[in-house]
């Protein structure tokens, strides 16, 4: 009975890791021929090598993968035993990074801290920091998440001094991922939506001045609500991340025969690399992009739902979700549909953070879909699924 | 780890809920992406598709080459070649203090000044346009680290100063600024190719392939009528002429009577258009065709061909010329010598103002301005040059009796020295007037003739009668005891007219006494006209006589041009006292490809007999010291002579070749 079972778990943990692998590995392989694409011509002129771009990428992924292998084999309770460690050297990164001495100022935003030959985000990483730390203190307070002393406060402070703390370098796009993040995971766990509801209320107008204090900002909003309003300067970017879309068409012009990356779209290799694929491969490649990360979001949510406590849906919820939001917003954003924002478009922008990060909650999911079965037994709520088809029907506790 | 089954399942159905719900919500946001990029793939696909393609996808047009200007006998008169230009680098330079002195040495500019560009923060510098051959090798042989060349397209008249005036330049830009250049500026500037491409955002030009084929850039070159080999003997008859005379200032131009075309143009003092900034705008003139002037007594043969072809005079036709002085209400005239009683062709002979007068009131204002404006006087000729003159021919109601009198000698009306060439042209082409031509040919970038120039003929001034009347009386101005008695000519015979205008004082009006406009103006041979010269000299200050002063430049023009077009002699003449031998006036030319000078006698006894140094001169006074050299001569280049084989200082009567290269300035 027990070996049955043990070989059907094994059977089902492996299916879902090859699942996520396949999808990380589709979306990098992607990421990789269009960052080549999008960035050689720029790269040549700029350093004298077509392949600068896809070169530190490649190493940054070798070094992912290494991060993956090793979380997805570390119990993901090491992160809860760790968390103020964690959450510590975190929010030290965010300070140092601010500092004029050591911050490396790109384009105006302190976001960098270098560290020998390569400059690391710790934006990025504070994305996981913060998933680990509300995860963990939301399945501690189990039910009590419903007061607002308990479920909310503490939360809403730790949150606000990370987003605070974005806000400085300046991040919008990050903060507001935090931001998105941490609502929907207090949401899931069972926080007052009225509490939630009033801080979004609240929070309105100091978005607003936010934006009004930064006079790119303001122009990006302007720029998205009319983007002929000036072609030439600020709706630039969304003008013709459009034109390059657009041009596109369903079937694309081709791998490496996009024309809005010869320095009309502005950071083709990063932010705006979706722009680069749909003009293309088209709608067809925009669509098989969008399918992964929905695959994706399918198996994290599963995980979420599988996973043997609450800490483990929260944490695996809160990775799926860090990486879904980011890909939603930055292709809203390419398509017109949000205001610009600096957010890379996970596993195929160029950043080496980023995707280091990326991995590094690859790695952690899949050590939590490794104990869906395991402790099937010994937690009580988990494959109960209803995302489950019947197959495993006979395996449910009711 | 205790479980609390009941209410945990319950709450944690909530929370699987909750998951749900914002799994729910996600799926949801990618469907709308999934519509969004439906919209703008496939709903809008073909707007934003022409809006990219408008963007990028341009017409590149390559400015054709600037044709080239070529003689009659496809001499390259202005041609456009690509020169190399210095530039550097000044960020890759190590040593810029080095690099400098030692370019200084080869680009010969200070050291100092090179210096300073080269320790600019830049990355491009320009340190001289224009390297010669020569100084580009020199630099090249120096390896310096950021030096580098740019091609940079020049016109080039390797000429130099050659028919300079009529040829003009072209500015910085490949515009036509004067003479031939701007006159025929969009023609020489050709038709642009096109060629549809692609460019960048940073205005890069990317070529995309499978784009239909491009319209090829389509050069034109002009074929002149000019004869390289005649244009400098004008020149260098006139610059003597000038010289000689201590003049201000003179023009020639030799045409074909019958064709109308014109063989040279010249105007001195020359300027080189390679180098025109370093002149002025008053030396860029060309006067022959900018300039109009009293052209004196060489106006009294087209009087003649008035009263002649009106039947009121005939050749032996006395006139009293008053003993020399002849007053015109309260004006008087006076000869030159004092003449009783004259024959019409006597009055040409000897050019007697008051015989002239007399003619000319005969004749009447009206008529005789009907006549004026015949031989195409008062209009510009439309020779195609810049800044044609009309002259001026007042109406003939505004004349008074003194204005009549005095236009029977060329006073009191100017014309330019070409419609004086265009206007005896008539007499000499039996009473037709020649449209005068310049451009023969236009050629495409193939060598292809795309339109000729045809001869044409504007009117019927004279009758070929009148015509043939009027060349016999020409022809004996020229006979001992005429005042053309010194533009005889050897071999052939000619027929022309003096002219010596007092210049009009241009503050009181009045004519000066010592500013004289010396002219003469002729045809040869007179059975058969092929050429037709006029010389025009301004303000000669050594005598002043258009017989004295213009007439031997005629002869000595006439003379080397009937030679070079290798014009059959008329007859043999004895040696006559007036009439100068063969060898002192020049032969033809010994190689049609390169310029010759015609010896002089009188100068070759002063000519070296071993090899001269000849570095440093121009082609011109290079082939000037080897008259005494009878070899085969090459010639490489043009411009100035660098190089010499063989050396200064061998036996010239040892040698049998010589080679000269000669490089631009």
């Amino acid at each position: 009975m027990v070996r049955d079972l043990m070989a059907g778990e094994k059977e089902q943990k492996s299916s879902y890791d090859l699942g996520l692998l396949f999808v990380t590995f589709a979306l990098m392989g992607i990421g990789l021929v269009m960052l080549y694409s999008s960035s050689s011509i720029m790269a040549q002129q700029r350093f004298g090598d077509s392949m600068y771009f896809v070169k530190r990428q490649i190493l940054f992924a070798f070094i992912g993968l290494v991060v993956l292998i090793v979380s997805k084999n570390l119990p993901y309770v090491v992160y809860r035993r760790l968390v103020y460690v964690i959450l510590g050297v975190s929010l030290l990164s965010l300070l140092l990074v601010l500092l004029p001495q050591i911050g490396h100022r790109v384009g105006g935003a302190r976001r960098w801290l270098r560290l020998g030959p390569l400059s690391v985000q710790p934006a990025e990483f504070a994305k996981l920091t913060l998933i680990i730390y509300i995860s963990y203190s939301l399945a501690k307070k189990k039910e009590r998440v419903r007061e607002f002393s308990v479920g909310y406060v503490p939360h809403l402070l730790v949150s606000a001094v990370f987003i605070g703390l974005v806000l400085m370098q300046p991040d919008l796009g990050t903060a507001v991922t935090f931001a998105a993040l941490v609502f929907l995971l207090l949401f899931v766990a069972g926080v007052r939506l009225r509490f939630l509801l009033a801080t979004g209320l609240a929070l309105i107008p100091l978005l607003a001045l936010a934006i009004a204090q930064t006079s790119y900002r303001l122009e990006r909003l302007l720029a998205f609500i009319n983007p002929w309003r000036d072609p030439s300067d600020t709706s630039f970017q969304l003008l013709h991340s459009l034109l390059a879309l657009g041009s596109g068409g369903p079937l694309g012009v081709g791998l490496g025969s996009g024309q809005q990356k010869l320095f009309y779209l502005p950071e083709p290799h990063t932010d705006f690399i979706l722009a680069v694929i749909g003009e293309e491969t088209g709608m067809v490649g925009i669509a098989i992009v969008l399918l992964l990360y929905g695959l994706l979001i399918y198996m994290g949510v599963k995980i979420a739902l599988r996973a043997p406590d609450r800490y483990g849906t929260y944490l695996a919820l809160g990775l799926t979700l860090v990486i879904g939001l980011q890909a939603l917003i930055n292709s809203a954003v390419v398509m017109g549909l949000l205001p610009t924002k600096g957010l890379p478009l996970p596993f195929i922008s160029y950043g080496g953070s980023s995707l280091l990060t990326n991995l590094a909650a690859m790695g952690i999911l899949m050590n939590i879909s490794s104990y869906t079965r395991r402790q099937a037994q010994t937690f009580g709520f988990q494959s109960q699924g209803w995302l489950d088809n019947g197959r495993h029907g006979d395996k449910r506790t009711r | 780890m205790t479980v609390q089954p009941r209410q945990n399942n319950l709450a944690v159905r909530w929370i699987r809920f909750r998951v749900l719900l914002v799994a729910t919500g996600l799926l949801f946001a990618f469907l709308l992406l999934i519509g969004r990029s439906f919209q703008i793939q496939f709903f809008q696909w073909e707007g934003w598709a022409s809006v990219a393609n408008k963007q990028i996808h341009r017409d590149f047009h390559f400015e054709a080459r600037r044709g080239e200007i070529y003689d009659r006998n496809d001499q390259e008169l202005a041609v456009s070649i690509e020169l190399e230009s210095l530039t550097a680098n000044p960020r890759a330079i190590k040593d810029p203090k080095d690099s400098a002195k030692k370019l200084a040495a080869v680009v010969k500019i200070p050291a100092t000044r090179l210096g300073k560009k080269l320790r600019q923060h830049r990355a491009f510098v320009w340190l001289k346009h224009y390297l010669s051959p020569k100084e580009a090798d020199a630099v090249r042989a120096l390896g310096l680290e950021g030096i580098h060349f740019v091609k940079e397209k020049r016109r080039y008249y390797p000429n130099v100063e050659l028919a300079g005036h009529l040829l003009g330049f072209v500015g910085r830009d490949h515009i036509g600024l004067e003479g031939l250049e701007v006159a025929q500026d969009l023609l020489l500037r050709g038709e642009p190719g096109t060629q549809p491409g692609a460019k960048d955002a940073r205005g890069q030009i990317i070529y995309t392939q499978g784009l239909p084929a491009a319209s090829d850039p389509q050069t034109y070159s002009l074929r002149l009528t000019l004869d390289k080999r005649i244009q400098y003997i004008a020149e260098r008859e006139l610059q003597k002429t000038v010289t000689d005379y201590k003049a201000k200032g003179g023009m020639t131009v030799v045409t074909d009577p019958k064709s109308g075309e014109i063989l040279a143009m010249a105007v001195f003092p020359s300027f080189n258009p390679n180098s025109f900034s370093s002149y002025g705008p008053a030396v860029w003139r060309n006067r022959a065709v900018t300039d109009a002037f009293e052209p004196g007594s060489t106006f009294k043969i087209f009087l003649m061909a008035a009263a002649l072809e009106e039947g009121l005079v005939h050749p032996d036709d006395l006139f009293y010329c008053e003993n020399g002085s002849y007053k015109v209400l309260n004006h008087t005239i006076h000869d030159l010598k004092k003449f009783s009683w004259l024959s019409l062709a006597q009055i040409l002979r000897f050019s007697s103002n008051i015989g002239a007068a007399k003619v000319s009131e005969k004749l009447g204002s009206s008529r005789f301005y009907r006549y004026i404006r015949g031989f195409g006087f008062g209009a510009p000729t439309e020779v195609g040059l810049p800044g044609e003159t009309a002259g001026l021919i007042r109406p003939p109601d505004e004349w008074t009796p003194v204005d009549l009198a005095a236009a029977g000698f060329g006073q009191s009306l100017s014309v330019s020295a070409t419609q004086l060439a265009v206007a005896l042209g008539a007499v000499a082409n039996d009473g037709l007037l020649m449209r005068p031509i310049l451009i023969k040919e236009v050629l495409d970038g193939q060598g292809r003739v795309v339109r000729r120039n045809n001869s044409r003929v504007v009117r019927r001034v004279i009758s070929a009668t009148t015509a043939e009347r009027l060349k016999g009386l020409l022809a004996d101005v020229l006979k001992p005891g005429g005042t053309g008695a010194r533009a005889a000519l050897v071999q052939y015979q000619a027929a022309g007219k003096t002219g010596t205008a007092q210049k009009i004082n241009s503050k009181s009006g009045g004519y000066e006494d010592d500013r004289y406009t010396a002219s003469f103006v002729g045809f040869a041979p007179v059975t058969d006209p092929k050429i037709l010269v006029v010389v025009v000299i301004n303000e000669p200050q050594k005598g002043y006589y258009g017989g004295v002063v213009a007439a031997p430049a005629f002869r000595r023009i006439a003379q080397q041009t009937l030679h070079a077009l290798q014009v059959p002699p008329e007859k043999t003449r004895k040696k006559g006292k007036n009439v100068a031998t063969l060898d002192s006036i020049g032969s033809p030319s010994r190689s049609p490809a390169t310029l010759q000078p015609v010896a002089y006698a009188q100068r070759q006894s002063n000519q070296p007999t071993v090899m001269p140094d000849l570095t440093g001169l121009s082609l011109r006074a290079a082939l000037d010291r080897l008259q005494n050299f009878t070899g085969s001569l090459d010639i490489h280049g043009s411009g100035r002579v660098v190089g010499q084989n063989p050396e200064p200082g061998r036996n010239l009567s040892t040698i049998s070749s010589c080679s000269l290269i000669l490089t631009a300035d």
